[in-house]
């Protein structure tokens, strides 16, 4: 049984690369997940996180790299990863024909530590009845049930995808808080895929922005969050920018406006800066999330 | 596991066998239908229900003759909605990332499929013997050969369509693929009866050898593919 040690990596990603054809989903992708922590990967439609994730369960086979998830490779100790993980699709795949009691009935027999009482909690807490066909749930309800199916058999790490992806208001909030619970409850590690901010940061530790198949940061949210900002400078007349800020992400340069972002703002980022460009005023601009990852997608396609 | 596996894969697979059943039930009904039609007829005419012209029992046979080569065409879609069924409407990859392994869902997939056509085989052959007893029909030298035909021809058909289910996501090519291996070898061995000229007919020599190379081929070929095989 693979417990959870602290300081222990509940995932260790070396190089992780997957290649469709001539398409690279995901490029040499490097990072770790302590264990009990929740890591929120943050992507555009595309960028790679279904992927991602999708090589941490055992689901496809990298092309290149290595990924470890829990200790053991998923893809040569696919059932020992599986049994301790809990994993809810983007496109929920249950059979349509199947009940709520049967799809629990079906999960039950497969998993050795399955709770009952936990399962009979969770069934009850997401208003789901036994009797119904998955067919027949709505896409919230479905998305919960398959909640109830990665949580019940007591998993050291949840994988989930998107799973707040096309549902209203209030299934999201039900569900947010529902997963939160749950993190509170259980020492249990988070892995989650949005594109929506406000659900990362709620619910992460520790982000990772992914675009285009490539690992653009990987931070604690607060830290980022801290450390990452805007710095509005106006230049000199007729004068340009002379040397960018250390970690600068993203910049631009219009009439005597420059707009610069860097990733580790200091107390003696401004001097550096002042001391290096031709700059008249400076004003330092907090940053949320979003307009964090907007600017990392921005200077990553101007550098490439 | 397996229990729930093989429940799991029955109910996938019930629509299926329930058009099956009532597409194999298809001869009886004619049957019945044209029987009691002349019966009608007869009975209009003033005849006896004894004059009928052919026995009950004789037609029955030939209705389970009749469905038992029907199911070697039905075989091509059972075999071929194992493994791409689930891929086409996605389910595959929820039993994927369950822990499973994947001896376990071939075993499963393989006794749902081999189990109803030989239900159904079993169903038909017992009608066939009963009737063939109570007719008093004679069992000549050479009935079996065409029994043997049927036999190898389905296990071709079974076995190429259960290789390309567990390859493609596609049931309905899987099962085409499983008919299609039929005229390949059957037209292949004609032609070659054609062009060349000897007193041994490859057709009746080498077919039967030829789909059981195939269709057991085929499906251990399948079940390989599926163990190996790298993405879902």
């Amino acid at each position: 049984m693979i417990k959870n040690e602290p300081n222990q990596q509940a995932v260790e990603l070396t190089g992780l690369t997957k290649r469709f054809k001539n398409h690279t989903a995901v490029s040499d992708i490097s990072l770790t997940i302590p264990a009990g922590t929740a890591f929120g990967f943050l992507g555009q439609n595309g960028a790679g996180k279904t992927t991602t994730l999708k090589m941490l369960i055992g689901l496809l086979r990298p092309s290149a790299g290595e990924a470890n998830v829990l200790g053991h490779d998923p893809v040569a100790d696919g059932l020992h990863v599986k049994q301790h993980v809990g994993y809810v699709p983007e496109q929920q795949t249950m059979h349509r024909w199947m009940r709520v009691h049967e799809a629990v009935r079906f999960c039950r027999s497969v998993f050795p530590t399955w709770n009952d009482a936990l399962c009979s909690d969770l069934l009850k807490r997401f208003n789901l009845e036994a009797g119904k066909r998955v067919k027949h749930l709505s896409k919230g309800m479905v998305v919960k049930l398959s909640l109830v199916l990665a949580l019940s058999h007591e998993p050291e790490l949840i994988l989930l995808d998107e799973p707040m992806a096309g549902l209203d208001p209030i299934a999201r909030e039900e569900l947010i808080e529902g997963v939160l619970q749950i993190l509170c409850d259980r020492a249990v590690t988070l892995v989650f895929s949005s594109h929506t901010l406000s659900d990362v940061q709620r619910l992460a530790d520790t982000v990772g922005m992914i675009h285009e198949g490539r690992l653009l940061v990987h931070r604690p949210v607060d830290d980022l969050l801290a450390k990452t900002k805007r710095i509005r400078a106006v230049l000199a007349d007729g004068a340009a920018p002379a040397a960018q800020p250390d970690g600068a992400i993203w910049h631009r340069v219009q009439n005597r406006e420059w707009l610069v972002t860097v990733r580790d703002f200091g107390p003696d980022t401004i001097d550096r800066l002042r001391a290096a460009n031709p700059v008249e005023t400076v004003e330092v601009i907090d940053l949320g999330l979003e307009e964090i990852f907007k600017d990392y997608v921005k200077g990553w396609r101007a550098s490439s | 596991m397996i229990k729930t596996l093989l429940w799991k894969d029955y109910r996938q697979n019930l629509r299926l066998l329930v058009a099956i059943a009532i597409f194999l039930a298809i001869p009886y009904v004619v049957m019945v239908v044209a029987a009691a039609a002349v019966r009608l007829r007869d009975s209009g005419l003033g005849g006896s229900t004894d004059d009928l012209h052919v026995p009950w029992n004789m037609m029955l046979m030939q209705a389970s003759l009749c469905s038992i080569v029907m199911l070697v065409v039905a075989s091509a879609f059972i075999a071929g909605n194992a493994f791409a069924g689930e891929r086409a409407d996605r389910s595959a990859e929820f039993t994927a990332y369950l822990p499973i392994p994947r001896g376990s869902t071939v075993v499963s997939k393989a006794l749902v499929a081999i189990g109803a056509c030989m239900l159904f085989l079993l169903v038909d052959t017992c009608i066939a013997f009963i009737t063939h007893g109570l007719g008093g029909l004679i069992w000549h030298d050479n009935t079996a050969d065409p029994i043997i035909g049927f036999a190898v021809t389905a296990v071709l058909i079974f076995g190429v369509a259960w290789l390309f289910s567990a390859i493609s996501s596609s049931p309905g090519m899987a099962a085409a693929s499983g008919l299609m291996s039929v005229i390949l070898v059957g037209g292949s061995l004609t032609l070659i009866d054609f062009t060349r000229s000897g007193p041994e007919i490859m057709l009746q020599r080498w077919y039967a050898p030829l789909c059981l190379l195939f269709g057991l081929g085929g499906f251990i070929c399948g079940v390989l593919y599926y163990l190996r095989r790298g993405d879902i």
